[in-house]
């Protein structure tokens, strides 16, 4: 027995309103890569905050390397050896590198306890070394490194802390396939020495890659733990989401013959973040562009709807020159974005379902002059409501308050509700859970039924050659390829993705 | 669950229940202070405030901050007696009126062209304006002014002062746009996501200039309604007054980072303001206590209010 690294007994949490966990038990042995998976709101969230006291369980035991631990407050976790790193980050952007890893425990020398910068500075690149995948500059601020980068700087600081257990929830969620492998070797670094990683993730795939054993939770309770040697893909699926649910994308929608075309990039340019950038789309036309994260691919989504001003090239609606410099032209245009971060581009999170469905319609359509009419707002989000199936008690409820699917096809509403002939969809299945992924698809493609061309960014491969008519692939700002979802795997699309600029 | 409901209570309503002991202790305290006669006094010396409130929600909804309120109502009150006195009552209200609304937009241009935060960008309003008025004025009172002026700070209708319709008037204008039209939406959803309320082709930039010009044209309204009160545009009048208003949009729950609050909230501030600065006259509190009084009620009272929160 005193193999266990931690151990869960009979765990149960609950909020106003919701049994969160019960009776959850759980053995993660000492340095095994231990699997949470579950869809949103299963209770993996909590289930992990619990272990390192960011939350307060209702009744059960928490055992550490055998003893019963007394985890009740927030550092309590620290104490006992267990890290948690968050979906969002617990990093100062102002601060470097090595700040944040000592923040609060500074090291210091002398008898008035000035801070020593240069001991700091050395031991965290003694910890970053360790992580020799990544190459990073102890001395950058958090605020100018990327998604991946960030994710390794709390990894260090977990190190740092001499951690034996780290909890990682969905590290990979912002990650590209590259980062990803190497953030595995990291995790594989981990468990060499003696390290216990209990992951969360939401991509399937994952798990059979880089754990050793597989949780399952359902609405808040424990429907199996097994090796992953002994469940496939399908089994895991089933015990996600309690009903048997062939993971497959849905038919595609065969494109008319006749489709015009409605947008065209010209040749477009940004420094430093894409070159010579053309493309084609047409009507009814789901259009995937795939790429790592930093391959250009927003950049480019983001120039196309006006929040981003191009150095060069033309775009062309419906064969007309347009000039689209801010997103309010963009919609005039017929034009539609769902954004990579919908927190920070696509919900107003403090206000309530019914505004942030409307916000881009207000001014064309659901408002006379100056004044709104009610009656007709609450009638369209209802129609919104009704076509994406959205699920929330009320429409004054908080988008805050929905889940990460719900949130997802609010944006979706309030751009259809705009009624657009082009939308881009950026990253649109990020961090949801796979019943919601399988809706949005529906979606996609009752949506090019009507003729609207989409685009389709994503740098879920499978996903893309799932889902898109024609695949074009960026590397570092540049087009590299066009390929024919059918006749091509995950592997070309990433041959692809990495290839570098020849010069 | 029984302290769920009494947190969510707390939360809606703590405001108004402060509001009401307020008022019911500064009537255990005082005899003379739940008249009719008295409450109508309370009522116009909260209209002041008032009018600087509700202009800063539209602000503090944005996700701004107006320091300037106090001295933009000097320089329009000054500058509009100052028309008066030539040009005749109409000219010189529209003057005072203007100069606060070009000011109020200037600052939002400053803000939102230049990129400067609104809590520098007022603040350098703050003295200029202040400034602005001594230079028009000499430092001295602007005095003469026509008769029919006395009717806006000082006039009645029935045995109701007129500030107080006014005040009325403003509130119920203010509610109806920040509810019922597309500029009012625009505020919450600006101050409450400025990327995506630009994402979703609000014209933020249009929004917030707009909601500085509201704020500035309030103030010139209020250094109006002050000059006609005291007969005499002052060069030191509205001193302190922002932070009056800001307080008042605090205490009625409103979010200091923008897009969410209540205009009704702001208005039982702006009482509770009034109400604080009358009863503690009433018991005879020296204005220097009064100073510290007000402090502490401000203090116990966004505690509770966040008490009700968490």
């Amino acid at each position: 027995m005193n193999d266990l690294a931690l151990e869960f007994i009979n765990i149960s949490k609950s909020f106003p309103g919701v049994q969160a966990l019960k009776d959850v038990s759980i053995q993660i042995k000492k340095a095994d890569v231990h699997a949470i998976v579950g869809e949103n709101g299963a209770g993996k969230s909590t289930l992990m905050k619990i272990a390192v006291g960011e939350l307060l369980r209702d009744t059960g035991i928490i055992k550490v390397f055998g003893q019963e631990a007394q985890i009740n407050s927030p550092s309590d976790g620290y104490n006992y050896g267990i890290s948690l790193i968050h979906q969002e980050f617990s990093l100062v952007p102002t601060l470097d590198v090595a700040q944040n890893i000592f923040l609060g425990r500074e090291l210091t020398r002398g008898h008035l306890s000035f801070i020593d910068s240069n001991l700091m500075h050395k031991q965290t690149e003694k910890i970053l070394d360790s992580l020799k995948m990544f190459h990073l500059d102890s001395r950058l601020k958090i605020r100018d490194l990327t998604v991946a980068q960030k994710q390794v700087v709390e990894i260090a600081k977990a190190l740092s802390l001499n951690s034996k257990i780290i909890i990682m929830d969905e590290p990979t969620a912002a990650l590209t396939l590259e980062e990803t492998s190497r953030l595995f070797e990291v995790v594989r670094g981990l468990k060499a020495n003696g390290v216990s990683t209990l992951f969360i993730s939401h991509r399937i795939e994952e798990i059979f890659e880089i754990a050793d054993k597989v949780s399952i939770l359902r609405d808040g309770e424990l429907i199996l733990t097994k090796p992953v040697a002994q469940i496939d893909r399908n089994q895991v699926i089933n015990s996600m989401v309690g009903r048997s649910l062939e993971f497959v994308f849905p038919p595609k929608v065969k494109q008319k013959k006749e489709a015009k075309v409605i947008l065209e990039v010209k040749k477009i340019n940004k420094e430093r973040q894409f070159s010579d950038v053309s493309f084609q789309l047409k009507e009814g036309e789901i259009l995937g562009l795939a790429g790592l994260v930093g391959s250009g691919l927003s950049e480019v989504a983001l120039a196309i709807f006006g929040l981003n001003h191009l150095d060069a090239g033309d775009i062309y609606i419906k064969g007309e020159k347009v000039d689209i410099n801010s997103p309010f032209k963009a919609i005039e245009h017929g034009l539609a974005l769902l954004p990579e971060d919908r927190r920070e581009l696509g919900l107003v999170i403090v206000r309530n379902v019914l505004e942030n469905l409307t916000l881009p319609a207000l001014y064309r359509d659901i408002a006379r002059k100056y004044f709104i009419d009610l009656k007709r707002e609450l009638l369209m989000a209802k129609e919104a409501q009704k076509e994406l199936s959205i699920r929330f008690a009320s429409f004054s409820q908080k988008v805050e308050s929905l889940s990460g699917g719900n949130q997802q096809k609010v944006v979706v509403g309030k751009w259809l509700l705009t009624r657009p002939k082009i939308l881009i969809m950026n990253e649109p299945t990020r961090g949801i859970d796979v019943g919601a992924k399988l809706e949005i698809y529906n979606i996609v493609n009752t949506l090019i039924q009507r003729g609207i061309g989409i685009i389709f960014i994503s740098s879920e491969f499978s996903e893309i050659l799932g889902i898109a008519h024609r695949v074009l692939v960026m590397s570092e700002g540049r087009i590299t390829t066009e390929l024919d979802p059918e006749n091509s795997t995950e592997e070309d699309i990433l041959k692809f993705a990495t290839r570098k600029k020849v010069s | 669950m029984r302290n769920l409901q009494f947190k969510d209570i707390i939360r809606r309503y703590g405001i108004l229940i402060g509001l009401i002991g307020l008022i019911t202790g500064f009537s255990v305290l005082s005899e003379r202070f739940f008249t009719i006669s008295n409450m109508l006094i309370v009522m116009r010396q909260t209209s002041i405030v008032a009018f600087l409130a509700v202009g800063m929600s539209f602000v503090i909804l944005g996700a701004g901050i107006d320091l300037s309120v106090g001295s933009v109502l000097a320089f329009s009150g000054a500058v509009g007696a100052g028309v008066m006195q030539n040009g005749g009552l109409f000219f010189g209200i529209l003057a005072g009126l203007a100069l606060g609304t070009a000011l109020g937009a200037f600052s939002g241009i400053v803000i939102t062209k230049l990129k400067i935060p609104a809590f520098i960008a007022t603040l350098a309003m703050m003295a200029i304006a202040r400034g602005g008025t001594l230079v028009y004025t000499d430092g001295r009172p602007i005095t003469g002014l026509p008769s029919s002026f006395a009717f806006l700070g000082r006039g009645y209708i029935g045995n109701v002062p007129f500030p107080i319709i006014l005040m009325l008037i403003i509130f119920i204008l203010a509610y109806i746009v920040l509810k019922l039209t597309r500029f009012g939406r625009y505020v919450y959803a600006t101050g409450g996501n400025i990327n995506a309320a630009r994402a979703s082709g609000i014209k933020v930039d249009n929004v917030i200039i707009s909601t500085f010009a509201i704020s500035g044209f309030l103030s010139g309204l209020t250094g109006m309604v002050l000059a006609s009160r005291l007969n005499s545009a002052q060069p030191t009048a509205g001193m302190g007054y922002e932070l009056d208003a800001i307080a008042a949009v605090v205490l009625g729950g409103t979010s200091l980072f923008g897009g969410e609050g209540e205009l009704w909230g702001t208005l039982v501030g702006a009482f509770i303001m009034g109400i604080l600065n009358n009863g503690l006259n009433m018991l005879n509190v020296s204005s220097f206590y009064q100073q510290v009084a007000k402090g502490i009620v401000i203090l116990i009272a966004i505690t509770v209010a966040q008490s009700g929160k968490k």
